[in-house]
């Protein structure tokens, strides 16, 4: 299964969650989730959902300063 | 009064009936509020609890004299001296989860302007569901890499701009700015207009 994460094709050769997939690319703290050109809120519970072939994620990092 | 007179009768119609949120009226609400006033908006709500200090004076579009003066009060007064027909609703109160949404709930488009990064993504998850336009900001510390300053569409309604990696701390090195925070701040106001007058982003 290929997925495209922050515009670069990755396989994975298991099924993941997006929680487990978010987790083993360390991704933590303040961040929007993009999946599939939607923005995920951050209410939603990551475990349900399981990634699927072709799906894209994207993750913008919110950082301090204004 | 008109700021712009590069508007035509459309362009002007439009700008004028649309009100704007800004969320923090710190160096990047007080900065993207001026540019949004210039360019020809008329009607901010715009909404902070801080009062202006000297250190704001490296960015922030302040002057000495207004040091001590709640920022709402201070950048109501520098915008009227722009346009004294602008109307600018202020709100000298912090913005929560539990206000966020009636707080800007007549605004077509919201500005956010916070410094912390929670209130940031506090302000994006709470307002997307509204389905409104929301223009943030996230990694403008620091000098130069001008060129890595971008705006990027994420999702329908959601634009972020910055450099998504340079976080203001006390250092030298990523200390906020005057020339990186004012980039940012203009490409947001720059980005609400396009928006609004249906342009390329």
């Amino acid at each position: 299964m290929t997925i495209i994460f922050n515009g670069v094709a990755q396989t994975l050769t298991k099924n993941l969650t997006l929680e487990q997939f978010l987790k083993s690319e360390q991704i933590t703290g303040q961040v929007i989730v993009e999946y599939n050109d939607e923005v995920l809120p951050s209410t939603h519970d990551f475990q349900l959902i399981t990634l699927q072939d072709g799906d894209q994620i994207n993750i913008f990092r919110i950082v301090t300063g204004g | 009064m008109d700021t712009n007179p590069y508007l035509n009768e459309k362009e002007k119609q439009i700008l004028s009936s649309v009100k704007i949120g800004i969320a923090g009226a710190g160096g990047l609400g007080s900065n993207s509020a001026m540019h949004l006033i210039r360019s020809g908006i008329i009607n901010l709500k715009i909404i902070d609890f801080d009062i202006v200090a000297p250190s704001n004076l490296n960015r922030q579009f302040f002057f000495k004299s207004q040091i001590g003066q709640p920022k709402v009060h201070a950048l109501k007064n520098n915008l009227l001296a722009i346009n004294p027909d602008a109307h600018i609703e202020i709100y000298q109160q912090k913005v929560t989860s539990e206000n966020v949404t009636s707080l800007f709930a007549d605004c077509e488009l919201v500005i956010e302007a916070f410094d912390i990064a929670e209130c940031k993504n506090m302000l994006i998850h709470s307002l997307l569901p509204l389905k409104k336009i929301i223009i943030a900001a996230s990694g403008l510390a620091g000098w130069g890499k001008s060129n890595l300053l971008k705006v990027t569409q994420v999702g329908k309604f959601l634009y972020l701009i910055g450099d998504g990696l340079t976080e203001v701390g006390h250092q030298t090195n990523n200390a906020p700015a005057s020339p990186r925070v004012g980039i940012v701040a203009a490409m947001q106001a720059n980005t609400a207009i396009a928006i609004l007058l249906k342009q390329e982003v």
